[in-house]
């Protein structure tokens, strides 16, 4: 029976080759098919919800009207940029666009991932030029290896972090430091974002504290130098915190606050926004403050790739996108702040029925420094001017993430090693003992054949 | 193989580790005391009705992990009891015990009624029945169990991440640090590490169960 | 008595299961974003799901990991079973050797599964998408289904099969009557499994996907969770996905029920 059975395994197996070989036979040809239309295509990968999606099909007609080509867009989302810049440098995928955070294209840039953007439109106006110069001048940091980030890169959207905290839960003063954090009697209430880059910011302006006021450095260096010193007292404030805390929020940090257990948390101001209103209509009041030691500014830009293909087209699409109306319409169903800064766009911001103003010349350029805009979406310049931007860690990255994970922590308690020991022990007991019995038996065995 | 020395200079990461496979090791010991009973019990039914049963235990897994934990956050938030070790435990023992029930009600199902009844009428008691006559014949459908719930629970992170805001790091925590922040060759030799400790683990265990199988079952 | 006590303690089980399920399908009621927020009894989540146009990605997510994971299941259940099979006839050091390593890809972290997988159809050359997430999630498949069906090869039998080919029957006819109706019940096990197994699955089809805009429901919801929050309109789509196979279920058991009783009388 073995051997027919055996048989027959054989030629299913030989089936079931020939089936994958097929499978991949096709794919091979498709693609074949598909290469040839390849710079009708325009892949593009975004973050989810960060993009009005309308847009990927009015984009193909002003393309046509303003070069006569044709071009599809094949859009993809990721959710984490370690993903998107796994799937670029490991897997030359050949997206045209992708969208990673600042610190992330600096590290792209670094490692030669990235393309230069041709700003040749012909007879299209260039609307690359509405970028607001104050975002504009902070890609100079990110310059490497003689290349200028602002030919590599066009920002997206931006924002600042700081604190989203429950008014009826904790004063407002409070909130103006990050010392609530490291605060006793906000135990267990509190949650910090479970991010290497925002956690060391975060450590580190608190621990230099008194440095940054006393002018000796400044936030920018604190957030960026990663000296060893830097590195170290970073852990040692971690390590403080960390017993503090409910916990290291991934992504719900801001729905659980809408819930109103936790009394406050780390946030961008775009989630700020969105979990303001949210709060609200569950009768829950949350607002959002910059402590004053300093924070940081940060932005997601619009790069091409390396292994891109159809370079015309996304030059033209991340022209398309600083159109003020485009941007206007993705600001709405990002939630964000765009990097644009033209008089449309301060047109909608502006609400009339605000009674406080604030000073966005920084942003909108001079002579703007009373305007009526919601302050957690728009800081104010005197929020702006203690924010610095996260830069990739680069050559320290390992380090850091050694320092990371030390700072986290581990969990093992002396109960839980006493019960692996005991199981272990139990286990091995228990082999030692089946082993004892086989030998037994095959020598009954073996004495019953004699 | 500096990436193994690192692990072993490590003794955060080599504490992670060992946790975790405490975890996995009282899941799993939670899921078979809750899900060999159930995989009995679904046995005795008629074929039928177990068959829906069973199906209903696979149910809940259709509907996508991330909402599911989710819900089991707001379940805890509604029953007020706070996210911590108790809500980790029972997210694993949530989404494990169908992998557990399953394996175990196949070859419980499979075992023939003629041994059960000839052990009555050698005069056994019911106990003994099931001690020295059922049991036996259900251990490899226990170690499939075993087998599907121990390693997954040490490798899951996502459960550790929601239910427990971060607190508790598993060692899938560890290893989806490290690859993804480009650290991949130390992520790879510590999946190594920890697929030749188990692996070495389960063959033994396999080789055991399976002479206890035929030792204890058919002779 | 006995009956009782056994029939509460399943029933104590499955509500300890499905008490999160309850939560999704009582919060699909509400707008509320967040899920553990109530703001009112409505509707408009479900008009939403209706509506096309507002996540029309949504469906064609949901149509493609149905489809991914009704093929792979499929096809891990045929070479699953073949290789069960296969390794119940092999000697008993080869049949170690293979066991093990058809227990890798059950004991290796699904992430680790993701990137070798990623990284070998780079290698080849393969340009990603459905093809190679549907391969990715047959291999990861099919070791279930072998533990499903290897444990009924054992306890099955031997002599049934050579009784058959002693009676005149050809391999292929005894495969088809004897081994395979006593092995259906791990065959449809092990279906079962694989397919829950790929349409939840999220970091090997994530890193199988490649970049033609190809979406499963899981990738679909991760992406979503991580910039917006969790889409609300999942709430009342997950509650229908749910009922409906639910009541499926339920019918199929009550027609089968049925026509048993039916053939009983005859």
């Amino acid at each position: 029976m073995k051997d027919k059975m055996r048989k027959n395994n054989l030629i299913r197996l030989i089936q079931s080759t020939f089936v994958f070989a097929a499978l991949i036979a096709v794919n091979c040809f498709s693609t074949q098919v598909q290469a040839q239309e390849r710079n009708e295509v325009l892949k593009i990968y975004n973050w989810a919800d960060y993009i009005d999606e309308d847009l990927l099909t009015e984009f193909p007609v002003w393309y046509k009207e303003q070069t006569g080509e044709n071009v599809k867009i094949v859009f993809q989302v990721f959710d984490m940029n370690e993903v998107m810049y796994t799937k670029i440098a490991m897997g030359q995928e050949d997206f045209d666009l992708a969208c990673p955070t600042q610190a992330v294209m600096q590290r792209m840039l670094h490692n030669d991932l990235l393309l230069p953007i041709d700003q040749n439109f012909g007879n299209t106006p260039n609307y690359m030029n509405n970028m607001s110069p104050f975002i504009i001048d902070r890609l100079d940091d990110f310059n490497a290896k003689g290349k200028n980030a602002a030919e590599y890169a066009i920002p997206y959207m931006w924002g600042v972090s700081g604190i989203l905290y429950n008014t009826e839960k904790v004063n407002k003063s409070e909130m103006q430091s990050w010392g609530c954090f490291w605060d006793q009697k906000n135990k267990g209430k509190m949650l910090m974002k479970d991010s290497y880059w925002d956690a060391y910011a975060t450590a580190a302006v608190w621990g230099y504290r008194n440095e940054i006021a006393a002018g000796k450095r400044s936030v920018y260096s604190v957030t960026n130098d990663h000296s060893q010193a830097d590195i170290n007292l970073v852990e040692k404030e971690l390590k403080t915190l960390k017993p503090n805390l409910a916990g290291w929020e991934a992504d719900f940090g801001k729905e659980m606050m809408t819930k109103g257990e936790i009394w406050f948390c780390y946030a961008w101001n775009g989630d700020a926004v969105w979990a303001i209103e949210e709060a609200a209509e569950v009768g829950v009041n949350l607002d959002f403050a910059v402590p004053s030691e300093g924070s940081n500014v940060w932005f997601d830009c619009w790069v091409i790739p390396k292994y891109a293909k159809n370079t015309k087209a996304a030059n033209y699409f991340l022209n398309y996108i600083c159109r003020p109306d485009i941007a206007l319409r993705n600001m709405d169903v990002s939630g964000y702040c765009s990097a644009v800064a033209s008089t449309e766009i301060l047109e909608a911001v502006t609400d009339s029925t605000l009674e406080e103003t604030y000073n966005l010349s920084y942003f909108f350029g001079p002579g703007n420094d009373s305007l009526r805009v919601n302050p957690v979406q728009y800081p104010d310049k005197s929020v702006v001017d203690r924010c610095a931007i996260i830069n990739d860690y680069l050559d320290k990255n390992d380090e850091v993430l050694e320092m990371w994970s030390r700072a986290k922590g581990d969990n093992l308690f002396g109960g839980m090693t006493f019960m692996i020991i005991a199981v272990i022990v139990l286990l091995a007991g228990w082999i030692i003992l089946r082993q004892a019995q086989k030998a037994k038996s095959k020598k009954r065995r073996s004495g019953r054949r004699k | 193989m500096a990436n193994f020395q690192k692990f072993w200079n490590q003794p955060e990461a080599m504490h992670t580790f060992i946790f975790s496979i405490g975890v996995a090791i009282i899941t799993t010991v939670i899921c078979l005391v809750l899900g060999y009973p159930a995989a009995y019990i679904l046995s005795r039914m008629e074929a039928k009705t177990a068959k829906i049963m069973v199906l209903l235990f696979i149910l809940p897994m259709w509907v996508n992990f991330l909402i599911r934990t989710l819900a089991t956050v707001a379940l805890f938030d509604f029953l007020r009891i706070p996210l911590g070790q108790g809500s980790l435990y029972f997210g694993m023992v949530y989404n494990f015990l169908p992998f557990m029930v399953y394996p175990i009600y196949n070859s419980l199902q499979k075992t023939d009624k003629s041994l059960i009844e000839a052990a009555q009428d050698l005069g056994a008691t019911p106990r003994q029945v099931f001690l020295k006559t059922i049991l036996p014949l259900s251990v490899p459908g226990i170690a499939s169990g075993i087998m599907m719930v121990f390693m997954p629970v040490i490798s899951t992170f996502a459960i550790a991440e929601l239910l427990t805001i971060n607190n508790i790091k598993l060692f899938g925590t560890t290893l989806q640090e490290n690859i993804y922040n480009g650290m991949w060759n130390y992520g790879a030799a510590l999946s190594l590490i920890m697929l030749i400790l188990i692996g070495l683990t389960s063959l033994l265990n396999a080789e055991g169960n399976a002479k206890a199988a035929e030792e204890g079952g058919l002779l | 008595m006995k009956k009782i006590l056994a029939n509460s303690y399943i029933g104590s089980l499955l509500i300890m299961l499905y008490a999160p399920i309850l939560i999704i399908i009582i919060f699909s009621f509400t707008e509320a974003k967040v899920l553990g927020n109530w703001t009112g009894f409505s509707l408009k989540l479900y008009t939403n799901l209706f509506q096309s146009g507002v996540h029309h990605s949504l469906s064609s997510a949901l149509w493609n990991t149905l489809i991914i994971g009704l093929i792979s299941a499929f096809v891990s259940m045929l070479l699953g079973t073949v290789a069960a099979i296969g390794i119940y006839n092999l000697k008993p050091r080869a049949r170690k050797i293979v066991q093990f390593a058809n227990n890798i890809p059950i004991l290796n972290p699904d992430i680790i599964t993701a990137i070798s997988l990623f990284l070998l159809f780079v290698s080849l050359g393969i340009s990603q998408g459905y093809t190679t997430v549907i391969l990715a999630h047959i291999s990861f498949c099919t070791p279930y289904v072998v533990l499903s069906v290897y444990p009924r090869l054992r306890m099955m039998n031997e002599n049934l099969y050579e009784a058959a080919l002693d009676l005149g029957a050809t391999p292929f006819y005894a495969l088809r009557k004897v081994l395979l109706p006593e092995l259906r019940p791990g065959m449809i096990s092990g279906f079962i499994l694989a397919f829950t197994l790929s349409i939840d699955d999220f970091v090997v089809t994530l890193f199988t996907i490649g970049n033609e805009g190809l979406e499963t429901l899981s990738t679909y919801i991760y992406a979503d969770a991580r910039k917006g929050g969790l889409t609300p309109e999942l709430r009342p789509l997950s509650a229908i996905i749910f009922i409906t196979v639910l009541a499926l279920l339920l019918v199929i058991n009550h027609r089968a029920a049925k026509r048993e009783q039916e053939n009983q009388k005859h």
